[in-house]
């Protein structure tokens, strides 16, 4: 029953065979990529000694562009991030400066969270970059999850080797464990709390957890998380950012 | 024994030119040794002063910054610091609590051009312990509670920077975060060493903003205000007190880093001294030798005419005492006003070799003229010119008076 289950929430799959990777991120991809979208976040950043909240209102398109601005603390409100194509900009509110982000900065936390700017430019479409495997089922908070190997094609990606768990119902990766090329593993996100939203899914929690750091990991919950917002061309340029 | 003391004065006059020649070679061996001890102190000493300077001559910090301090970790840090700085002061000892962060820092458009490290402490410790009130080159000391900095002079020069400009550091949150400041040169500084001259100061407040620590500090730098040799002793007075539990106190010497370099400093002094003090012997042992033993057979004489070879001895080692004493005093006043000079003006060895020194260090080096350095410099003069005149003229009364006079010296 749950195999029938399982087929059928995944269309074009049958119960006994694997997916080819190729179909199967395909179909990610196209869940978790939108033309635009619109949320709130409020990112808690929890290390040994302390743990920091901030709130942030995110824009989206396509792939490629995402536009944030954070609004608390007070001392972070009013910065914003840019990012187009494979380039990543901040504004820096205290300096009234933008700053285009490179080279070692892109592998700081952002506002000192778990997740490295360097994550914020990765394009979801994993097939461009890396060499993928559906390696069998698994299950990750009780739900029913193919999972996949995806070994880097070239050296510039963060993270040679991932491990997927994507949901087989909604197809939302749930869990990805991160490795470096020496098969160190560096990074767990997870998905939770997968709604079905205007037509597609999408989790309202992330949490990552640097596995090279101890006791640390951020949080995000997402609110009003909308698909159908009109975006100018504005949202997604320099004016807006020093605006 | 007056006789004898007679005898070996009359003894230095009677050959005027060998006289001369010893005394000469004992002022100049005791001008050396006053020149050389005293520039060797003054740069390992300044050295020294430099290190616990730039590190506090005690310190107090948490024991994960200790252990993680060659990563910077400005997690590991003293909130609030204000009870620390209290506890230290109810001792009767200076307390300045200390920030320091590697940022970027730029004076132009872009950020991020220079490297450099950022201090933030309190007004008193840029007066009392960096003495930043007297090394203005330009401009003045910080006076607002934020947006004001001073530049050490070779970042100045680095950034281009001049007073009136506004500078723009990048640095980081104590999570980790990007965290600019910006603010305005209101001052540049000489602090003397390369270290320190590549630093940008700033208030306090400006700092525990920056790595977003209200009310905390990585460090406190604790001043007892006496020699720094007392370090050790001010360090386990602070351990007693109740209120610095959990903390680690350090010595400026205790540190693993500085330790090293003291104990390396020392044995640099010790050798140099050392070598100093030997070069200057042999040359006036060697004066003193060919003047006695070149009176061989007069020794041999006197020695048949009955006196007695511990006189003889004594003879000699009291003629030898006199140029000793002669030379020392002439030799004293000749390398003390040399080293008083050097004391005063130094020696320059260049901005591109002290930038090359991976420790504080001025790319002026001092001479240190102490009255133990003086003192020393004068015994040794007196005491190897008497060693030059005993060891021979035991030589020459170890031997048959008959022998002796045979001798052709």
């Amino acid at each position: 029953m749950m195999q029938l289950f399982l087929a059928l929430s995944v269309p074009g799959l049958h119960a006994e065979e694997l997916p080819t990777a190729q179909d199967l991120l395909a179909k990610v991809d196209a869940n978790m990529t939108f033309e635009s979208r619109s949320l709130e976040a409020t990112m808690e950043v929890v290390k040994p000694k302390r743990t920091k909240t901030y709130t942030l209102q995110s824009y989206g398109r396509g792939a490629d562009e995402a536009a944030s601005e954070f609004l608390s603390p007070a001392r972070d409100a009013g910065t914003k991030m840019l990012k187009r194509g494979d380039e990543l900009w901040m504004y820096l509110p205290s300096i009234e400066k933008v700053q285009k982000l490179s080279g070692h900065m892109l592998r700081q936390g952002m506002m000192g969270s778990d997740v490295s700017y360097e994550d914020m430019m990765e394009s979801s479409s994993w097939l461009t970059h890396y060499t993928a495997t559906v390696t069998g089922s698994g299950e990750f908070e009780d739900q029913a999850c193919w999972t996949l190997e995806l070994k880097a094609r070239q050296d510039d990606v963060s993270y040679p080797v991932r491990k997927v768990w994507v949901a087989k119902d909604s197809l939302v990766p749930v869990k990805q464990e991160l490795y470096a090329l020496s098969g160190m593993l560096i990074k767990v996100w997870t998905m939770h709390d997968v709604r079905e939203i205007e037509g597609r899914y999408y989790p309202m929690r992330m949490r990552i957890e640097d596995k090279l750091q101890q006791d640390s990991y951020t949080e995000m919950r997402f609110a009003n998380v909308s698909f159908s917002v009109p975006l100018e061309d504005e949202v997604f340029s320099q004016r807006w950012l020093e605006r | 024994m007056v006789w004898l003391l007679r005898l070996a004065a009359r003894n230095v006059f009677r050959n005027t030119r060998r006289s001369l020649l010893t005394t000469a070679t004992v002022l100049l061996g005791t001008a050396m040794l006053t020149v050389a001890l005293s520039f060797v102190g003054g740069l390992l000493g300044g050295l020294m002063s430099g290190v616990a300077a730039t590190a506090g001559e005690v310190r107090i910090v948490t024991p994960e910054y200790e252990l993680r301090e060659a990563l910077m970790p400005l997690d590991a840090n003293i909130a609030p610091v204000e009870p620390v700085l209290e506890a230290v002061r109810a001792r009767g000892y200076a307390a300045h609590p200390f920030l320091s962060s590697g940022v970027t820092a730029t004076v132009g458009e872009d950020i991020g051009e220079v490297f450099c490290q950022v201090v933030g402490s309190d007004p008193s410790y840029y007066a009392e312990v960096l003495d930043l009130d007297e090394r203005l080159v330009a401009g003045r000391l910080i006076e607002a509670e934020r947006g004001e900095s001073l530049l050490g002079l070779a970042l100045a020069e680095d950034l281009g920077a001049e007073v009136g400009d506004e500078l723009v550091v990048l640095g980081q949150t104590q999570d980790g975060s990007m965290s600019p400041v910006k603010t305005t040169v209101v001052g540049v500084v000489d602090v003397g060493n390369i270290i320190s001259n590549r630093q940008a100061f700033m208030s306090l407040a400006e700092l525990q903003w920056m790595i977003d620590l209200e009310g905390g500090a990585l460090q406190v730098y604790v001043d007892s205000g006496a020699d720094i040799g007392g370090a050790r002793e001010v360090a386990q007075d602070l351990a007693q007190d109740p209120a610095l539990a959990g903390l680690t106190i350090q010595a400026w010497n205790e540190r693993d880093t500085f330790r090293q370099i003291y104990d390396l400093s020392r044995t640099i002094h010790f050798v140099l001294a050392g070598g100093i003090v030997f070069i200057t012997a042999l040359g006036v042992l060697n004066t003193m030798m060919m003047s006695v033993l070149e009176r061989t057979g007069e020794v041999g004489v006197l020695r048949a005419m009955g006196m007695k070879g511990p006189s003889v001895v004594f003879m000699f080692v009291v003629e030898g005492l006199g140029i000793g004493l002669v030379g020392s005093v002439l030799g004293l006043a000749l390398g003390t006003p040399v080293a008083l000079y050097l004391q005063r003006h130094g020696i320059e060895i260049g901005q591109d070799v002290a930038n090359k020194v991976a420790v504080p260090v001025n790319s002026t080096f001092y001479a240190d003229l102490t009255p133990e350095i003086a003192v020393s410099a004068f015994l040794l003069g007196l005491l190897i010119a008497a060693l030059g005149a005993l060891v021979p003229a035991l030589r020459a009364t170890s031997i048959q008076p008959v022998d002796a006079m045979r001798s052709h010296r």
